[in-house]
């Protein structure tokens, strides 16, 4: 089963392409708000949810799909992890 | 058209026809029928006379959609007032700027979106007000006469957003045209995607209360959520969905309709941007008719596919439709414009504004009932949108089109540097004045780029005066642009390139552009 850090690592690189053309800047770190502060907007994260599901052979629930589980990279790798179990 | 015909006629012609019948539904399941949406409107009305709001007047509209919302905007247009439906997820500043712009008489608010620091003459008419949920706030606003049904803001290329008025007639000639060609029945069930601000959202709220449909109010954050939004449309039976091509692309891409049963919906329409054939057909494709065919009605009656074009300023004044009978080799190469929606007359005008009457690409015109009276306050921007030729008004819409056939037109792009990105119009200059608000930002340019699956992306290139992140535009731009509007992308450079007269080299720009994926 991936670890925290591996899910992590999975979301930062997608991240970093889709969001940041390639590098996550300096001021953006696990914590960083990611939806209630509009970085990530909702086809991204839409991106995001599907590109974890065919990562981790899990699944969201339509109503899962939602700032609580999305809103910081540390969120939503606590979030995968639940998933796993 | 009856002359005089208001849009509030046409909801209480058909709740005399339909009381019992459910108006408005919500995802959580409340509902209210055609009689008691009318008893509330008629309440609101005579609430909103006694407290001196009719005709000339103007009530601005601060809240997430509700039934209480749509009864208020009904109110507002029974009680002669003109509604002005104004985005609540819009930052405070954007929203404290609109309402010095527009200079209402109330502001109806969800109290929690209530901006601070404006000044108002608060009465207390709290005890009388019928909605218990939303406050209302009064203004000495400046009377204008006329016949305003409501204001929709829009991006403006000053810097600024604009207020597009539209009159009773606009919108009556809208709804009418909508209703031959759709010819919903009473018990039609439409769904209501777009935000009240955005004016998709005139088609689902009045074509349904025109025809004692139901409208089934769909929040933002599910609407933004795909997932959820398939699974609404499905499970709720609709009927007739009407949304932006972007929409129905999250929907295809990350909502996995092919896991629900929307046989119930046969009337699929889209507008605000331009949809790819490949994308409408990969949606068609999830939305397989095959596996409804059992059911004889579906069988018999195909699943039309409608592209309506036309800016705020006209709502749709071309329109284009196919059905799932076609078959896939009859699609067009791209989704054509098509006709004019009868009465509005439709041209195409070159360079000098010489009208081409047989072949040729231009500038789309229109004129008609359904054209717009004007900008809220922008005589300078009224002057150069609307020309007179032939003894008629004609609206310079700003897009390109192209006559392929007598009664078919297709998209050519754009005049100016307008961007759509999710349906919204955006200008780069609105963008720009923001970003050059920022202490660091020394020139900018906004340009319209694609992730590499297509969805529309705002680039920005900026050279400024120290390196900034892309995190620290976006926060300074969020507190006056919406969500919509903030930066995607952001190309530092140490100058922008130029054109031999001076000034900022778009070309050059676009051609850096297609790096930036």
């Amino acid at each position: 089963m991936a670890t925290q850090d591996e899910i992590r690592a999975n979301i930062r690189q997608f991240l970093a392409e889709n969001i940041f053309g390639g590098n996550i800047p300096a001021d953006i770190n696990d914590d960083s708000k990611l939806v209630s502060s509009r970085i990530m907007d909702s086809i991204v994260a839409l991106k995001l949810v599907t590109h974890l599901e065919t990562s981790f052979g899990i699944e969201f629930e339509a109503h899962e799909v939602d700032q609580d589980n999305l809103d910081s990279i540390s969120i939503m790798a606590g979030f995968v992890q639940t998933k796993l179990k | 058209m009856t002359p005089g015909e208001r849009l509030h006629d046409l909801f209480f012609y058909a709740a005399e026809k339909f009381p019992a019948h459910p108006a408005l539904e919500t995802i959580s399941g409340e509902a209210i029928s055609y009689a008691g949406l009318a008893e509330k409107v008629r309440e609101i009305s005579a609430f909103f006379k006694r407290s001196g709001i009719g005709p000339g007047t103007r009530v601005a509209l601060l809240a997430p959609k509700s039934t209480d919302l749509v009864a208020v905007m009904l109110g507002a247009s029974a009680s002669g007032a003109t509604y002005i439906p104004i985005d609540p997820a819009a930052p405070a500043e954007r929203v404290r700027f609109l309402l010095r712009d527009l200079d209402p008489h109330a502001l109806v608010c969800d109290p929690a979106l209530f901006p601070s620091d404006i000044p108002c003459q608060q009465q207390n008419m709290q005890a009388q007000w019928p909605i218990e949920k939303l406050s209302i706030t009064f203004f000495p606003g400046e009377n204008h006469p006329g016949d305003l049904a409501y204001i929709l803001y829009t991006s403006g290329s000053t810097g600024q957003p604009k207020g597009v008025c539209i009159t009773h007639e606009n919108a009556v000639s809208f709804i009418k045209w909508s209703l031959g060609i759709f010819k919903p029945g009473a018990g039609t069930r439409f769904s209501s995607i777009a935000p009240f601000h955005f004016d998709l959202s005139v088609f689902d709220l009045y074509v349904a209360l025109a025809s004692g449909g139901t409208i089934l109010l769909i929040d933002d954050e599910s609407v933004k959520n795909a997932r959820m939004l398939t699974q609404i449309i499905a499970e709720k039976k609709i009927n007739v969905a009407y949304a932006t091509p972007s929409t129905w692309r999250a929907i295809s891409d990350f909502g996995k309709p092919e896991k629900f049963d929307f046989s119930a919906l046969h009337h699929f329409l889209f507008a605000g941007e331009v949809f790819a054939p490949k994308h409408l057909l990969a949606l068609a494709e999830k939305f397989d008719r095959k596996k409804y065919e059992s059911i004889a009605e579906v069988a018999a009656a195909p699943r039309w596919y409608y592209n309506l074009y036309g800016p705020t300023e006209t709502n749709v004044c071309l329109y284009y439709a196919v059905n799932d009978h076609a078959g896939a080799e009859q699609e067009p190469a791209a989704f054509p414009l098509g006709d004019a929606c009868l009465p509005l007359r439709i041209v195409l005008a070159d360079e000098q504004g010489n009208f081409l009457y047989s072949s040729g690409e231009g500038e789309i015109l229109v004129s008609g009932p359904q054209v717009f009276p004007g900008y809220w306050n922008r005589p300078e921007k009224n002057t150069e949108v609307f020309v007179e030729q032939n003894g008629l008004r004609w609206y310079r819409t700003g897009d390109r089109g192209g006559r392929i056939s007598e009664d078919c037109i297709v998209f050519k792009g754009r005049i100016d540097r307008m961007i759509k990105k999710r349906g919204y119009r955006i200008e780069p200059g609105e963008v720009e004045a923001a970003l050059m608000r920022h202490p660091d930002v020394l020139e900018c340019a906004v340009t319209a780029g694609e992730d590499a699956d297509g969805y529309a992306l705002l680039i920005v290139y900026v050279s400024a005066s120290k390196n900034v992140e892309i995190t620290s535009l976006r926060e300074h731009c969020s507190r006056t642009l919406p969500g919509y509007m903030l930066p995607d992308r952001l190309v530092m450079l140490h100058e922008l390139p130029k054109t031999s007269s001076g000034k900022i080299d778009y070309q050059a720009l676009r051609n850096q552009t297609n790096d930036v994926k």
